[in-house]
């Protein structure tokens, strides 16, 4: 089933590759976001189905904006796709609230598989 | 390689490195690295223009960067993006060698996570031009790896501050 998917991330190159990933997929990227406070922001006008976040942004890190996404609406789903993959980030993201964690490098059958496995 | 993760040398995180960079490069791009740890003869370090480097924090700081060749960066990232080469922006190229290093360092990171030589790393940051030179006082390691890439160069470096 097609997803309205909000990206926030601060890579332009993630962005264009996520983008690319969904739209072949025949998902629907609603907002682009380059910083968590953005996503925040972006999240509460547009509503998406579900939000691709990154961990390491400026202004606002992806584990505060989850949170922040979660305090307004529990039943969020929030996949993390970051870098940084060790055990305290993981740990971090899942008390944050995060569904699903990914790690990077990724191709589009992590991103998809991870999108099939949402409610 | 040791099994005793607190006894992992430099040289073994090196190595750890440059298998991330491999797996980075196989997995986003489909283009397989060859890596050589000594420069060969007609590797043409002039030509590298873009470079992207991450503090990685610890009790002895280091530098990863690595940099490419404009026509590498330009070829990796197509094939990661499905765009035609000359389609990508010069803020794609600058922003792609630093998911590049970010994607390597965070691989690495996630596997020296409970070891002594366990980091923190800072954003990356790009540079870009064909001067950059890293000037180290004597004594200091330095780890030098030359990549080729579909007959394209990188180069990925790592100081031991």
């Amino acid at each position: 089933m097609s997803k309205r998917v909000l990206i926030v991330d601060d890579s332009p190159i993630v962005h264009h590759l996520l983008r690319k990933t969904l739209e072949a997929a025949g998902h629907e990227v609603c907002g682009d976001a380059k910083n968590g406070r953005e996503g925040v922001d972006l999240y509460g006008k547009l509503k998406p189905d579900v939000v691709f976040m990154d961990v390491t942004m400026p202004l606002m890190d992806g584990i505060e904006a989850v949170k922040t996404i979660r305090a307004s609406d529990p039943a969020a789903q929030i996949i993390m796709l970051t870098a940084m993959g060790d055990e305290q980030i993981m740990t971090e993201a899942n008390q944050a609230g995060v569904t699903v964690f990914l790690k990077k490098p990724f191709d589009d059958y992590k991103i998809i598989s991870a999108l099939a496995k949402l409610v | 390689m040791s099994s005793d993760k607190n006894s992992i040398t430099n040289e073994q995180e090196w190595q750890m490195l440059g298998q991330a960079l491999s797996n980075v490069l196989q997995t986003m791009s489909g283009l397989e690295a060859e890596i050589a740890f000594v420069q060969p003869a007609d590797w043409p370090l002039n030509e590298i223009e873009f470079s992207g480097f991450m503090v990685m924090t610890r009790v002895r700081p280091s530098v990863l960067t690595i940099s490419a060749t404009r026509p590498a960066i330009m070829t990796i990232l197509s094939y990661m993006t499905g765009e035609m080469p000359d389609e990508l922006s010069e803020q794609e190229l600058n922003d792609g060698v630093c998911e590049l290093v970010n994607m390597v360092a965070g691989e690495v990171k996630s596997r020296l996570n409970d070891s002594e030589r366990a980091y923190g790393l800072t954003s990356p940051i790009a540079a870009q031009g064909s001067s950059l030179r890293f000037s180290l006082k004597n004594g200091l390691e330095t780890f030098d790896a030359f990549v080729t890439v579909d007959g394209l160069h990188l180069k990925m470096s790592l100081y031991m501050l």
